[in-house]
């Protein structure tokens, strides 16, 4: 296996006495498309909230990248490099879309207090070309200074995903990315995903679609009331009974 | 050309838009603050006060130039507006799920909390400067009638029209030409989207509430320089009337809040000489109620989703 990009150590989160994650570890390597996959209510959601350090986990460690980002704030690990979308969607839709995808931009500028005040010409070209580099890859560039809310709910799904790459992450995770897509706009993601995993970009996604999840991951986990139950090559995972009697078998019964 | 008009009407109209002007100014610090938080600060008239009586308090110590006071009116304006952030928002702030975001429950603590501070400030000024007028020294008063053919204009409201026309400019190169700008729109468009980009949310609602209470501070200054009296009610009116003015103007839309600020101010002027003092009340609350009844969004809001 390759590198490690990011590592879970015996991960626990619990809201009262509820337990949404419990003791999961596992390394996820830099490269490539990991599924997460369980029943509803596994726990796929708080994973992701605990790595993007929106809930803070009440027992063991995230690494990304080698460093230690359990307990960081939110935006500071989005500017480390693991960007995030949405299952509803979350675009800024009284801004344009260039003004969208600039604000992914400009946090992966550095600044200090100062420059906020400051006009953003110092930086704008910077800004600006990684601005257009994420519309280009998205395909969004036609649009730019569209607002976001005249868009269709497709586009709005690759608007988010170009906010999230003009954060230049190192992983990207997608929760759902195919809810609520046709037959051939899910085809057209699958191919986009794929051509960002080649170019290097790691991605962790839910999904529900169990064929998308075939067709373009190469690694799978398979959580189930909190715990990680299985992972490996989607036909492992997807042949292990155990995942069978909790996820595959209860969807097909 | 003024012979098609009544003088008399125009100059009414005048008096109306420096009116409405500072209505304005008061309703962006209403709007901004309402965009990054969907909560009302009902402590906003209490900042405009307080601007004003800073004001007062640098004349009557340092007996500094006009313009050094509006400049340190709008330094209290920031302090002040990130105090009241400290004290009557963050505390219901501790939450940042989406859950919490749209709970009913909290929002209507956070208003109730501005409101206290609103009620406890206004308190404490009674007793601590008395209930009373206080004046602005003659030196400092912009009462000096400026003669424009057959208008007169106070240099009160030349001050007052150049104050808002400065602060709309530096506001629209803030929010459209700035980082902060671009951050702040961010936040009130989606928080929870903002802060996964890597926008420090907290920061933003804190500078928010720094730039909308610098406004408040200065209209209050403002307009206890031109009419010379200042006294802790003083925030109460204007604060209600900006809020109508927001209100009316969709909530969510700086335009819309300055335009219907305008337009209340020229309804009140012009209700007054026509119809009678006590009309001009009735009229603004009148015209917010229509808006209320046909426009349920305001008449400027915009059809977008808030979370």
């Amino acid at each position: 296996m390759s590198e490690t990009l990011l590592e879970l150590k015996q991960l626990s989160l619990s809201y009262g006495g509820v337990h949404a994650l419990e003791d999961i570890s596992l390394r996820l390597p830099a490269g490539g498309i990991t599924g997460l996959i369980g029943p509803n209510g596994a726990g796929k959601t708080s994973l992701f909230n605990v790595i993007t350090g929106f809930s803070r986990p009440s027992r063991g460690e995230v690494h990304y990248a080698g460093q230690r980002i359990d307990g960081l704030p939110v935006p500071q690990i989005a500017r480390q490099g693991i960007a995030r979308t949405f299952q509803n969607l979350r675009v800024f839709p009284g801004m344009t879309v260039f003004d969208n995808v600039s604000i992914g931009a400009l946090s992966q500028q550095r600044f200090g207090w100062r420059a906020l005040w400051s006009r953003q010409q110092h930086s704008a070209q910077a800004v600006s070309a990684a601005t257009w580099a994420a519309l280009r890859r998205t395909g969004l560039d036609g649009l730019a200074f569209e607002l976001a809310a005249n868009l269709s709910y497709g586009k709005r799904k690759y608007l988010e995903i170009a906010r999230a790459l003009a954060l230049q992450p190192g992983l990207l995770i997608l929760d759902e990315p195919a809810a609520g897509l046709n037959d051939s706009e899910t085809a057209a993601l699958a191919d986009f995903l794929g051509q960002l995993s080649q170019e290097g970009l790691s991605l962790l996604l839910v999904e529900h679609d169990l064929s998308l999840v075939k067709k373009i991951c190469n690694h799978v986990l398979v959580l189930s009331s909190g715990r990680l139950l299985a992972e490996g090559s989607p036909e492992q995972v997807m042949r292990d009974p155990a995942v069978i009697t909790s996820y595959l078998g209860s969807e097909e019964a | 050309m003024l012979d098609f008009f009544d003088v008399f009407l125009v100059q009414q109209l005048l008096n109306g838009l420096a009116q409405g002007l500072v209505y304005a100014l008061i309703a962006i610090g209403f709007t901004l603050i309402f965009g990054v938080l969907n909560v009302v600060n009902f402590a906003h008239g209490e900042i405009y006060m307080l601007g004003a009586f800073a004001g007062l308090l640098a004349i009557q110590l340092l007996a500094p130039p006009a313009f050094a006071v509006l400049l340190l009116v709008a330094a209290a304006g920031l302090v002040l507006g990130v105090l009241l952030e400290r004290v009557a928002f963050r505390p219901f702030r501790r939450f940042n799920d989406e859950a919490s975001l749209k709970s009913k429950a909290l929002r209507e603590a956070t208003l109730l909390s501005s409101l206290a501070i609103s009620i406890i400030t206004r308190e404490l000024m009674q007793l601590y400067v008395g209930a009373d007028m206080q004046s602005i020294p003659q030196a400092y008063l912009l009462m000096t009638p400026i003669q424009l053919g057959p208008l007169s204009i106070a240099s009160g409201q030349v001050l007052i029209f150049v104050t808002a026309l400065l602060m709309f400019l530096l506001l629209q190169w803030l929010l459209f030409r700035t980082r902060l700008g671009l951050s702040i729109r961010a936040v009130s468009n989606n928080r929870l989207g903002a802060l996964h980009v890597g926008i420090n949310v907290n920061h933003i609602i804190i500078a928010t509430f720094a730039i909308g209470s610098l406004m408040g501070a200065v209209s209050g200054i403002v307009v206890g320089l031109y009419s010379g009296n200042i006294f802790p009610q003083m925030g109460f009116s204007p604060g209600i009337k900006a809020f109508v003015a927001m209100v009316m103007g969709g909530l969510d839309s700086i335009p819309g809040a300055v335009i219907s600020a305008i337009v209340l101010g020229l309804c009140e002027a012009l209700s007054t000489d026509f119809v009678s003092q006590g009309w001009s009340e009735l009229i603004s609350y009148g015209l917010l109620l229509i808006t209320l009844l046909y426009f349920p969004r305001g008449l400027f809001g915009k059809k977008v989703e808030r979370v």
